[in-house]
């Protein structure tokens, strides 16, 4: 039988259908990165640092513009049963696909045959951890003063017990029927990942895009406002 | 003060003069990086200056080391940019007008440079600027030392031979950076 996860219309951690998780992002926390970010997204609380742009390996090395790598970890602790320390093929994934949609966002132009890392560690993990890593990335990439057209925020929309909800948490994740991250860059008006795990109509899913974005622009003003903040401080502290 | 972050929307072109980083689209002007922003309503500037600067860009002072010459090029690895060292060697070129005498740069020398742009996907840097040149060179004859011997030239204390060079004013006065001074 199907688990009942969406009750009088409150979902299982007593969000409506639109609500986000909880969500605080700060800036600048690790002194060696070039950039970085600390995100705390429901429980997913992730860690990126950017290194670079620095002198890139021979292999790789693109003459017109900067290579960017990305390593997505979950730590051994980051999950409820201890996770193997190698990189999963889940992993492996991940890592292309945030590298994918931060990519677009980038002006890797200016900086020919050099390379930047994006090291994203998953310190706890909770349901959509990819989605909550591309938006501190972005922020940590803004952080260490790589040129962007836009900042890029990413949530999920899913389909649980029929209903339409955006930002799934970890057992709407498993149990729903349908799981969709998206990230956008919203000055640029721009989609830069989509992927589905699931089924949705064309209806449930042209709504569900609109349910992203609305929530894609909260997330944005967040973003918005840990990089201010901890610039705005700075600033004063001269 | 006025903060932008990237991607956001500071004016039209028609209006503003940008200065500094940023972008222009479709007649709009869009800051690239996490600026401080001062716009100049009588003057119609708006000037974008990054927070933070992330890497070697077009007009910052290095210090680089010469690895060979081959005009019309001497090709470079800058070690230290802003008066910090760089994590990784970054490559540059300057270019060496091959109907000179002499090349302002000898393969060994520490110099200090301009960067003033990209080509062929490397920074192209310049000594020719007041202050600009070289900081610490040895003979590339005899590899002896060398002392000043007058206006962009100096002398081998081994072998006497003179060289031609674009000499910075503090030649040989300057501690040079850590990572120089380690290779």
């Amino acid at each position: 039988m199907e688990n009942q996860l969406i009750i009088n219309g409150k979902r299982s951690d007593g969000r409506g259908p639109t609500d986000l998780r909880p969500l605080k992002i700060d800036v600048g926390i690790i002194k060696n990165a070039a950039g970085s970010s600390y995100i705390e997204h429901g429980k997913n609380k992730i860690i990126v640092a950017i290194y670079g742009p620095k002198d890139s390996h021979r292999y790789g090395m693109n003459l017109e513009k900067a290579t960017l790598r990305c390593r997505y970890h979950m730590s051994p602790f980051s999950t409820e049963e201890r996770k193997n320390p190698q990189p999963s093929r889940r992993e492996i994934e991940i890592s292309k696909v945030i590298r994918d949609a931060l990519e677009p966002s980038l002006i890797l132009e200016n900086f020919p045959k050099t390379m930047i890392d994006i090291f994203v560690e998953v310190l706890q993990s909770d349901g959509g951890s990819r989605s909550a890593s591309i938006t501190a990335a972005s922020v940590a990439l803004a952080d260490a003063g790589i040129p962007m057209k836009d900042l890029v925020e990413a949530v999920a929309v899913g389909k649980v017990n029929g209903t339409l909800v955006v930002d799934l948490n970890d057992i709407e994740d498993k149990e729903g029927e349908a799981d969709m991250p998206v990230a956008f860059m919203l000055n640029e008006n721009k989609i830069t990942l989509l992927q589905m795990d699931g089924k949705m109509t064309v209806e449930e899913f042209k709504a569900g895009l609109m349910m992203a974005m609305e929530a894609a622009k909260k997330i944005k003003e967040i973003q918005k406002e840990a990089l201010l903040k901890k610039y705005s401080h700075d600033e004063n502290k001269k | 003060m006025l903060i932008a972050i990237p991607g956001e929307k500071l004016g039209v072109i028609e209006a503003f003069e940008p200065r500094g980083d940023f972008i222009i689209k479709d007649g709009n002007i869009y800051a690239t990086k996490l600026s401080d922003v001062k716009v100049d309503k009588k003057q119609k500037i708006i000037e974008i200056k990054p927070l933070k600067k992330g890497f070697v860009s077009v007009g910052d002072i290095v210090i680089s080391r010469v690895d060979y010459v081959q005009r019309p090029f001497a090709f470079v690895t800058i070690v230290s940019a802003l008066n910090k060292d760089l994590a990784a060697d970054i490559k540059g070129m300057i270019y060496v007008n091959p109907d000179f005498e002499y090349s302002p740069v000898v393969e060994g020398s520490i110099i200090r440079a301009k960067v003033i742009g990209t080509s062929a996907g490397m920074l192209m840097l310049s000594v020719s600027e007041p202050g600009l040149g070289v900081l610490e060179s040895y003979c590339n004859y005899c590899g002896g030392p060398l002392v000043v011997r007058g206006r962009n030239s100096a002398k081998c204390t081994w072998c006497g031979m003179v060289l031609r060079l674009k000499l910075a004013p503090d030649f040989k006065s300057k501690a040079l950076p850590h990572r120089v001074m380690l290779d």
